[in-house]
């Protein structure tokens, strides 16, 4: 027995060091990431000053749920992240596509079905990593910047890229037409969207890798006319 | 050889033990000359010689000189002492001189001192003896391990009727010029001197009258020593010079004939091993007899073990003094196949091939994973020292998360050597293992999660109990710690060879075959 041991552990060592292939992952996998969402949240305070509930402040991605021509307050939630000082780094890596709910054709992108999501911050009273629409305060978010999601690639955009907005926000750089291409990308968004209409298509174009900043304080979202009035 | 035995056998009747005087001089040698490598059974043989002898060869203990580490000088001074005893008998008288020890062409080497062939017959012709039996267990030479003798010169050949000019002298020698003479660790003796004890116990009576002439316990000697060296680098031929003018075969022992021994009737052909139970198991002796041997043997606990080509069977039994047992090979159990190689018990088969299947679970090889189902399938290969095994092996794991569904399995070979220690039918053991594994990791993903491969390379130890619960069947439990080596990635992602610890517990089924 005693004289198998030697070649054994030879042969072990050196199959070790065949040991090839794919890098295996472990159970906690999630896949390969579609998206990595980087941004830094900024705030006044620090977090024990603003009274908030009691559980962690996390990140969450709400994509809007609609049906015919109306908006739902239905949300799912994507990867988060705890916040526990200010200003945070983050990265979020979006793993799969938005839900089925999420996806409509927008008339100014017509032929492609896309879903857009607004980066947020929110109370994770529950602690279960979920943002409950309902019954979890939301903290801040992004005035400015969406997440779209694009089923396929679209048709080219042509849009006027003399309004103040473009100017102000893209740096000075102004492209005159865009695509979106399929899977996810950052979109400023500075239209007032009601009842699933879009004000005007020039308020909405691509930020490419800009960094996304979520503010914490009253959200509001550039994107959602909420009350359908006017105002954000 | 055997058309002679066989003449002398069919001119002479047979002599009963009883009608005549018997003395015996039994020599036993461990130490030779100083450049003999010293024997471990000589002096040992010479004690089961005297013991066979006088329990049933008619000699009186009185009659019988036992002699261990004698040198030349005490030999002579025992020899020619039993000659005035001799002379005075008015029986008719035989003298039995037996040696095991160390010798050369020309001498028996007795502690340090020479006594040469010459000598020792010329000393033997003088003996007023009618008949004169001398066994010499010895060989010229030695190359081998405790091989006795050590001095390569002229081959050894004992010349019975030149140098004997009695009524009748028989001389055997346990090897043939140029050859050595072998101990054997397993039977705790001489080779032949075993066998021709085993015959003079009973195993030689080819006539089934429960008496052992001197050409029935030589052709018992010589075939069984043969067999038993033929599988071994040296074979060994006894041989023998009878000169037995007008005289009977010569009856050397009665079996039965002692009240102070059982009677063992094998009633079916075969090998058989006596082993004394009280002794720690130590071999008693080995025959090969006919149906309805008759052995005669010490009262007292006994394994018998008895060995065909397909199987091996034993039984314990108790033998009081004086009484008759028979024993049918149906009386004895079956022992299991995988123990009768790992324990050496059959001669014919020095491995078991078997093979078998098995179900286990396996702890996760990765973080998060699910416990693994396994299934196995291999060949086994069992030898006297360990057992192998050779094994397909294929587990699945799976886990699950927010985002996907994930398979890992695993298939590989892998091959295990294990010492099994044998408790009847239990037999616990341990070892190591050695395999690779192919893996491969599949996804369910409304994301993105590309299929993945890899080799890796496992190792551990393996505790294992098995159970036969028939001659070619067991069942085994096994626990093992297996020791993964794989591709894996750091936490940011870099590849590197990784690490895991996984306990492993099945259950196998085996066929023997």
């Amino acid at each position: 027995m005693r004289a198998l041991l030697l070649p054994a552990a030879a042969a072990f060592a050196v199959l070790g060091l065949s040991a090839c292939g794919d890098p295996l992952v472990d159970g906690d996998y999630r896949g390969e990431p579609l998206y990595t969402l980087s941004g830094t949240v900024i705030a006044d305070l620090a977090p024990e000053d603003y009274g908030w509930p009691e559980g962690e402040l996390r990140i969450s991605i709400d994509w809007a749920e609609w049906e015919g021509e109306e908006e739902h307050g239905a949300y799912d939630v994507e990867q988060l992240e705890t916040i526990t000082s200010f200003p945070a780094q983050f990265d979020i890596h979006i793993y799969h596509p938005p839900p089925e709910e999420a996806f409509f054709e927008s008339p100014w992108i017509p032929g492609t079905q896309i879903a857009i999501g607004t980066p947020l911050l929110y109370i994770d009273e529950f602690a279960n990593g979920s943002w409950a629409f309902e019954d979890e305060e939301v903290v801040g978010g992004s005035f400015d910047t969406v997440l779209v999601y694009a089923a396929q690639d679209s048709d080219v955009i042509e849009f006027d890229t003399q309004l103040g907005h473009f100017q102000t926000l893209n740096d000075g750089f102004w492209p005159d037409q865009f695509q979106l291409k399929q899977g996810y990308q950052l979109m400023f968004a500075y239209s007032e969207l009601c009842d699933g209409e879009l004000d005007s298509v020039s308020d909405f174009f691509p930020a490419y890798d800009a960094p996304v900043y979520l503010y914490v304080g009253d959200f509001w979202s550039g994107y959602f006319d909420w009350e359908c009035d006017g105002d954000d | 050889m055997s058309a002679v035995l066989a003449l002398a056998a069919a001119a002479l009747t047979g002599a009963a033990v009883a009608e005549e005087r018997r003395y015996a001089i039994v020599v036993g040698n461990n130490r030779g000359d100083p450049t003999d490598l010293p024997l471990y059974y000589a002096e040992r043989d010479a004690s089961r010689m005297a013991d066979v002898l006088t329990s049933l060869g008619a000699v009186r203990q009185e009659d019988l000189v036992l002699l261990k580490g004698a040198d030349r000088k005490r030999v002579l001074e025992v020899v020619d002492e039993m000659g005035r005893r001799a002379a005075g008998d008015d029986e008719l008288s035989l003298v039995i001189v037996y040696y095991s020890g160390h010798a050369d062409s020309r001498s028996l080497h007795l502690d340090g001192t020479q006594l040469g062939f010459d000598e020792l017959t010329e000393a033997l012709a003088d003996l007023p003896a009618e008949l004169r039996v001398l066994v010499v267990d010895a060989c010229r030479s030695g190359g081998l391990t405790r091989v006795k003798g050590a001095s390569p010169v002229e081959p050894f050949q004992i010349q019975a009727q030149d140098k004997l000019e009695t009524h009748g002298t028989a001389i055997i020698t346990s090897s043939s010029s140029g050859e050595d003479a072998q101990e054997s660790d397993r039977l705790r003796g001489g080779v032949f001197t075993h066998h021709f004890v085993a015959g003079l116990l009973g195993a030689a009576d080819a006539s089934g009258d429960a008496k052992v002439t001197l050409t029935e316990a030589y052709r018992y000697g010589y075939a069984q020593t043969l067999r038993t060296t033929s599988a071994q680098a040296i074979v060994q031929h006894p041989t023998y010079s009878f000169e037995l003018r007008g005289k009977d075969d010569i009856v050397l022992t009665e079996v039965g004939e002692s009240r102070r021994s059982a009677l063992l009737i094998l009633e079916d052909a075969g090998d058989y091993l006596l082993f004394d139970a009280r002794r720690g198991g130590e071999l008693l002796t080995e025959v090969t007899v006919p149906a309805g041997a008759r052995i005669s043997v010490p009262a007292g606990q006994y394994l018998l073990r008895r060995r065909t080509e397909r199987q091996v069977q034993q039984l314990v039994l108790r033998l009081s003094e004086g009484r008759e047992v028979g024993i049918r090979a149906s009386q004895l159990a079956t022992v299991p196949y995988g123990q009768t190689v790992r324990k050496g018990y059959s001669d014919e088969r020095r491995s078991a091939v078997g093979l078998l299947v098995g179900t286990g679970v396996g702890g996760p090889p990765l973080p998060a994973l699910g416990v693994g189902l396994m299934a196995t399938a291999g060949a086994r290969f069992d030898f006297e020292p360990l057992s192998l095994v050779v094994r397909g092996r294929y587990v699945n794991h799976v886990a699950e998360n927010h985002e996907l569904y994930m398979w890992h399995d695993v298939a590989g070979l892998d091959l295990t050597a294990m010492k099994l220690v044998d408790l009847g039918r239990v037999a616990p053991g341990i070892g190591v293992r050695i395999g690779t594994d192919g893996v491969w990791q599949s996804f369910d993903t409304i994301g993105e999660a590309p299929p993945r491969a890899a080799l890796q390379l496992r190792g551990g130890s393996v505790l294992r109990t098995e159970f036969a619960p028939a001659a070619r069947w067991v069942l085994g439990a096994e626990f093992s710690v297996d020791v993964l080596l794989y591709p894996g990635q750091s936490a940011e992602g870099d590849p590197r060879v990784t690490t895991s610890v996984v306990p492993v517990g099945s259950l196998d089924l085996t066929r023997w075959f």
